[in-house]
């Protein structure tokens, strides 16, 4: 939004057309000198080239817009922005992806399961606001991408940077769900959540799942398990991003669903199963629309002031006339 | 006094260069004159052209020098800014070029520098903390977060190995740390900048007078000695310049005393024991000041005095020109 901090300073443009009638149109004004024309044999001069005087007209024009420009300067001109500032504490929230090469089957189309979930967490984290949120991966490690933050840029980037097999073949669920209790521990929030994603069947990792699940139910954090992937057997291919090495090939097992709704119940959280692309887009839209906590927010209102360009502007158009009447025309009153 | 944009006082030459104008003008004009009345060379009209040539120039000459004044933006005194702010959030921007690895701090400057910034973790406990590290770019290495263990784990494994951009630029730590803070948060906001202020490049920094102007004031420290040490390699062996000679660094303070002075932080030397019982002491102050004031100082922007000044010089100019010649001749 537009505004003037003093526009008071703004009636000065008031001056503008008595200036402009003073100094080109009064009768009495001073670049008109009266003298004899006696002197030149009564010929008088040759008409003006028309080029000048179209010249002369932007350089007036120049110099008049710059003195415009001054004053709305003098008026303070400024863009005011308004920022939503939040009072109360959102919700701790870290999403534990799984990256193991299965994430790689291809019945989630266009590409596989991978980049489909990664595609509804970027949906799902834009749509949020003012929640801290932090990226556990695993596989055959889990190791925390980004701690619980309100830099969702961030977030994202790092995100957007992760990629299959980064660590190793396997599904450590359990190491997942306990890195992610680990990095709220130190939260205030009132509310935390984990959301946890996965495609396999535990089968690695020196925590299990129910052990971490019960850490989690201490801690009070809600435990959300999606799992993921048709229940046919599915086409996989994804490279290793160790060795550039390319791997096809078909996947027959699926996850453990018994174990994902324990883990869940256990920690007053909820299982949902993601058939296909659509229902995992619309289950964190569940998610999204379950984690609701009451906000109370205030609008600052910051101005930016820009009076420097409009000085500027004017201060070169002033001189630009004035170059141009004294240098190139020699004008002599 | 300050000014803000001291770059723009180099346009001051155009005052100069409006008077050389004028002036040259004056004597062509009155040849002109001469040639076109007839007058003769004393009459008194070539005096009061003198007069109208010599105050419409000096008019013009001042309005130049007034607008020039005004957008360098000088400011003088303060101004209170209502801030209502919870909390606390801490941008480390710590230097992370090779010239940290000098062992002329205690093992070396860099690990020196993490546990100052570890200490402080510790000892500003309702603080939330994001690390940036700069070299002669500065990315986001945490994030700001509440979650202490990712801060710890992470200071003890930092290392110059982190970014890729050589050199040190502390222009671009302030940068990434200024854009490390979320936006609409309503938290006090600081930066602790830790380097050796070794910074190529130079001239006026720009950041720390953003961040003066957001009212987020950097606490720097610097790190090393001013006799100047070899920087040694993980591997062993020296890190040598032109010559196979050893690189010798210096800690330079002028830097990081320039951004603590411009935001009204303050600057430490971790050669001095307790610095970061001090730093913390400092920033819980001024934490406290603005919590209970509700409100923080701002230069206050004069501007407007200067370019009010121009535009009377300019309406004299424009008067000085257009006024007839007294007497009709």
């Amino acid at each position: 939004v537009f505004t003037f901090e003093a526009p008071s300073f703004l009636l000065l443009a008031l001056l503008v057309p008595p200036g402009i009638y003073l100094k080109h149109f009064s009768k009495s004004r001073g670049n008109l000198v009266s003298f004899p024309f006696a002197i030149w044999k009564n010929v008088g001069f040759v008409p003006r080239i028309h080029g000048i005087r179209v010249l002369l007209f932007f350089s007036h024009s120049a110099f008049w817009i710059g003195c415009i420009c001054i004053i709305i300067a003098l008026a303070g001109p400024a863009v005011f922005l308004r920022e939503k500032v939040f009072l109360t504490r959102g919700i701790d929230m870290v999403l534990v992806l799984d990256e193991s090469p299965s994430m790689a089957a291809r019945d989630f189309q266009p590409v596989n399961r991978f980049e489909t979930a990664r595609e509804v967490i970027r949906r799902f984290v834009r749509n949020r606001e003012n929640d801290p949120i932090g990226l556990v991966s695993f596989s055959y490690e889990a190791v925390l991408r980004v701690p619980p933050t309100l830099d969702y840029e961030h977030l994202i980037k790092k995100l957007d940077e992760l990629s299959i097999m980064d660590l190793g073949d396997g599904t450590a669920i359990g190491m997942g769900l306990s890195v992610a209790c680990l990095h709220l521990r130190s939260s205030t929030a009132a509310e935390k959540v984990i959301i946890l994603l996965t495609d396999g069947k535990n089968n690695t990792g020196e925590i299990s799942p129910e052990t971490a699940a019960d850490i989690a139910a201490q801690m009070g954090i809600r435990v959300y398990t999606v799992g993921i992937g048709g229940k046919d057997e599915t086409p996989i291919e994804f490279s290793d991003p160790k060795t550039g090495k390319f791997y096809r090939g078909t996947l027959e097992e699926g996850f453990d669903e018994e174990l994902l709704r324990k883990i869940a119940e256990n920690s007053k959280g909820n299982y949902f199963y993601a058939g296909n692309p659509g229902t995992l887009g619309s289950i964190f839209q569940a998610i999204d629309a379950l984690e609701t906590i009451e906000r109370r927010v205030r609008i600052e209102v910051r101005s930016n002031p820009i009076h420097g360009r409009f000085i500027l502007l004017g201060l070169l158009l002033i001189f630009a006339d004035f170059l141009i009447r004294k240098k190139f025309l020699r004008e002599v009153l | 006094v300050r000014i803000e944009h001291p770059e723009y006082l180099l346009l001051l030459a155009f005052s100069g260069a409006a008077a050389y104008i004028g002036a040259r003008n004056y004597f062509s004009g009155r040849a002109s004159l001469i040639v076109l009345t007839g007058r003769s060379d004393d009459d008194n009209f070539f005096n009061r052209y003198l007069v109208k040539s010599f105050f419409g120039t000096l008019f013009i000459c001042f309005f130049i020098a007034f607008s020039v004044l005004a957008l360098a933006d000088i400011s003088w005194g303060k101004v209170p800014v209502e801030e209502d702010r919870v909390g606390l959030d801490i941008v480390f921007s710590l230097d992370i070029s090779r010239s940290m690895l000098a062992a002329d701090a205690e093992p070396n400057r860099l690990k020196a520098s993490t546990e100052i910034a570890g200490e402080l973790v510790r000892r500003l406990p309702s603080a939330r903390f994001g690390v940036v590290i700069f070299k002669g770019a500065g990315i986001t290495a945490i994030p700001m977060t509440e979650d202490r263990s990712v801060l710890e784990s992470f200071l003890e494994q930092v290392d110059p190995g982190m970014v890729n951009a050589s050199g040190t630029d502390i222009e671009s730590g302030l940068d990434a740390a200024l854009a490390a803070f979320p936006a609409g948060t309503g938290r006090h906001r600081a930066i602790v900048l830790i380097s050796d202020g070794e910074s190529r490049g130079g001239g006026a920094m720009k950041n720390p007078i953003r961040a003066a102007e957001e009212g987020i004031p950097v606490f720097s420290i610097g790190v090393g000695g001013t006799e100047g040490s070899t920087i040694g390699l993980p591997g062993g062996g020296l890190v040598t310049g032109t010559g196979r000679k050893p690189v010798v660094t210096r800690l330079n303070e002028g830097a990081l005393k320039n951004a603590a002075e411009t935001t009204g932080g303050t600057y430490f030397s971790a050669a001095e024991p307790g610095t970061a019982g001090r730093v913390a002491e400092k920033i819980l102050g001024f934490e406290e000041s603005r919590g209970k004031t509700g409100f923080r100082l701002v230069s206050s922007r004069r501007y407007r005095v200067f370019l009010f000044a121009g535009f009377l010089a300019l309406a004299m100019h424009i008067l000085i020109g257009s006024l007839g010649w007294k007497k009709k001749e």
